[in-house]
């Protein structure tokens, strides 16, 4: 029994010797942790001048300088990593806007980034002198306009607001003995309306979209004068000879009035005409119903000539002409391709018969633009 | 005594073992069969071709099933098949012809080899598709390619894991085909260009975006929608625009100036760059102080709209932004 028990006990101690052997610490094996850091004040965006220049970003490592990397998102910013350090190298901006890059200094999936920056020349743009505020006064019959835009830049685009697109780009066209200024020409639409109305023309570079100028185009609304018509100056091919002669549509009473035959027929549409004394491009004309309800016009065709002879329609209306007593009716503004110096209101339909038909009516006006 | 007892415990104990020598386990193990890789639909839906690339790989994948590796070589036969793809269509759609699902065009893929072998002691061959001109496929269909084993020329297959539904997916960097994608309009203005009465609208919606060829993309047009995509098809044609990512701008790496097109029937007209709004596909990484970043696409669109010549155009300015994670999509 004894010898079993010193066998037990030898037996007991050799496990525990083994045991505490194997705990022993491994002391040659190399614990070295490899490390890549960039100091928070390496990390600060780098600003380059205009014509560029050099910057270095620390990189404290003790990782072999061939397994990390540094790279840039942009071509125009070169880096190149050293011992320690990346070197970062921009050159001159040709631009006329800031241009921004990222470096990437990379160790495992562990990544500093540092944004860079770099001015660019300074843009000129201007309108009149100004980048804002010119206004450029127009007469409601002008058709074209020019300003003067000085930039360094290439002016490739006039934006002209759609809610106010009256004025067209026309031309640019260089200014002698000095490159940066140009003519640029717009078309402008006649307004038509007796309202002025805006609009704002900007200029734009694609060297630097974001850099504009503008300017702003004021036209006047269209003023008409009347055209002082004479007795001698109307005619119809079918004055009723029992009423109605044409010389009341001018008289200013509205008792009073014109007819068209009743009492006998032709064979055309009645109208009333117009000889004018000096041509003109374009018109408004005005009438006054009779005082009762029948002979009304209500489809109308607007000729005009310049001899007599020779007719052509400048608008034909067939809607919107009053069939009221005594109501009073303004045309839109018409214009003619080629002046005219005879207007002839030709009645095709009234509110109780169709050509050839009697119509009448008490007043008669005829209105042009005011020059 | 003693020993007698133990002599006949040792007999019977030699004749159990030998009774059970004479089982034959195989018979309870899988025996080797070839099946086509698919779900519990027969379709095979995993990959995604990218479109950036003008051919992009796919595989058709022959399994061998088995408790064990077979130690021969088996011999895998492709041709094509139909019948998994009339039933997709009529189990789908019965008899609504306009929204089937289609054949992948043949121009659209190669495959170099309809007889493969999977090695002795391997489980799978893959027969690659090399898929091409997806950027001729339309974003809103459906494409299959249907193939099953050849019987004749391969020996044991399974016969109901014999034919395959492979689903036909595109991507690119922007979107892709194989799940809805959104970007949300952020900062954004849709202003009706009345003479009189300007309507100015802030979208907060988001707009779906659906890939096209490796570089373009489509999307409503404004806040236009297409209600419920199964019968949206002419509102998508009316309504759309496309949108084509191009180089890098000058000023900024991270942006991509972008080309603004109708999609078929939309009079749309790109305008100039203003403010923010300046024509380019963004990486926008915005970063907080402790150097944690987040990530979003981002389109910025100057352009306008009118769905028909007698309507004031629309003016849009958007910001569509889709945040992503861009280590995820390394994964």
């Amino acid at each position: 029994m004894k010898k079993n028990i010193l066998l037990f006990g030898l037996i007991g101690i050799l496990i525990s010797a083994l045991t505490m052997n194997s705990c022993a610490p491994d002391y040659e094996t190399e614990f070295e942790v490899k490390t890549l850091v960039v100091p928070d004040k390496s990390l600060t965006p780098i600003s380059f001048p205009i014509e560029g220049g050099n910057a270095e970003a620390v990189v404290e490592t003790n990782v072999e300088l061939s397994n990390w990397s540094a790279s840039s998102n942009a071509e125009w910013l070169k880096v190149e990593k050293k011992e320690g350090i990346v070197a970062v190298t921009a050159g001159s901006n040709p631009t006329y806007a800031p241009r921004i890059a990222r470096i990437t200094i990379e160790y495992g999936h562990q990544a500093y980034y540092i944004n860079v920056n770099q001015k660019g020349n300074s843009p000129i743009l201007l309108v009149e002198g100004k980048r804002n505020g010119v206004v450029k006064s127009l007469g409601s019959t002008a058709a074209t306009f020019s300003v003067q835009v000085e930039s360094n830049m290439n002016i490739n685009n006039f934006l002209i607001p759609d809610t106010a697109n009256f004025v067209h780009f026309e031309s640019i066209t260089d200014v002698e003995g000095n490159t940066d200024v140009k003519t640029v020409t717009f078309k402008v639409d006649q307004n038509m309306s007796r309202n002025p109305r805006y609009s704002m023309v900007t200029f734009q570079s694609s060297d630097n979209y974001a850099y504009t100028a503008s300017f702003v185009v004021a036209q006047a609304g269209i003023v008409f004068t009347e055209i002082p018509l004479r007795a001698d100056m109307l005619s119809s091919n079918a004055q009723e000879v029992y009423e109605g002669p044409i010389a009341n549509l001018l008289d200013g009473d509205p008792g009073t009035f014109f007819h068209s035959a009743w009492s006998f027929s032709i064979s055309e549409a009645h109208y009333i005409q117009v000889k004018l004394d000096e041509p003109i491009s374009g018109c408004i004309f005005w009438y006054q119903n009779r005082n009762n309800g029948n002979g009304k016009p209500t489809d109308v065709s607007v000729m005009v000539s310049a001899d007599g002879e020779t007719w052509t329609e400048m608008t034909h209306i067939t809607s919107g002409l009053p069939t009221g007593p005594s109501e009073t009716y303004e045309s839109n503004y018409y214009t003619s391709e080629t002046p005219f110096t005879h207007f002839r209101f030709v009645v095709y339909k009234t509110n109780d018969g169709v050509a050839p038909t009697f119509f009448n009516m008490s007043e008669f006006r005829m209105y042009c633009i005011e020059e | 005594m003693k020993n007698s007892i133990k002599v006949i415990y040792s007999i019977l104990l030699g004749l159990a073992f030998a009774g059970c020598d004479s089982y034959d386990f195989e018979q309870e193990q899988y025996k080797n069969e070839i099946n086509l890789l698919s779900n519990s639909k027969m379709i095979y839906d995993k990959q995604v071709a990218d479109l950036t690339k003008s051919s992009d790989t796919i595989y058709l994948v022959a399994s061998l099933s088995g408790t064990k590796n077979s130690d021969k070589t088996f011999n895998v036969a492709l041709i094509e098949a139909d019948s998994l793809f009339n039933a997709y269509n009529k189990s789908n759609f019965d008899i609504d012809s306009s929204r089937f699902a289609r054949l992948l065009p043949k121009e659209c893929y190669t495959i170099p080899n309809f007889e493969m072998q999977i090695p002795a002691g391997e489980t799978q061959v893959k027969f690659p598709i090399y898929l091409q001109n997806l950027n001729k496929l339309s974003p809103d269909s459906l494409y299959f390619l249907d193939y099953q084993i050849d019987p004749s020329k391969t020996s044991e297959f399974n016969p109901e894991k014999s034919e395959v539904l492979l689903r036909i997916y595109k991507e690119n960097e922007f979107s892709t085909t194989k799940e809805n994608v959104y970007y949300n309009y952020t900062s954004s203005f849709i202003i009706t260009l009345y003479k009189n009465n300007m309507e100015t609208r802030r979208p907060t919606s988001s707009n779906q975006v659906f890939a096209l060829g490796g570089n373009s993309v489509r999307m409503m047009a404004g806040d236009e929608t297409f209600g419920s995509y199964t019968t949206a098809y002419d509102r998508i044609n009316k309504k759309s625009i496309k949108v084509v990512i191009g180089d890098q701008t000058s000023i900024n790496p991270l942006a991509r100036n972008v080309t603004i097109e109708p999609y078929k029937e939309i009079d749309v007209v790109q305008m100039t760059p203003v403010d923010m709004y300046d024509n380019t596909f963004l990486i926008n990484i915005i970063s907080t102080p402790d150097g944690r970043a987040t990530y979003y696409k981002e389109f910025r669109l100057h352009y306008k709209y009118r769905l028909s010549d007698a309507d004031p155009y629309r003016e849009v300015k958007a910001i569509l932004r889709m945040e992503y994670s861009p280590r995820a999509e390394l994964l």
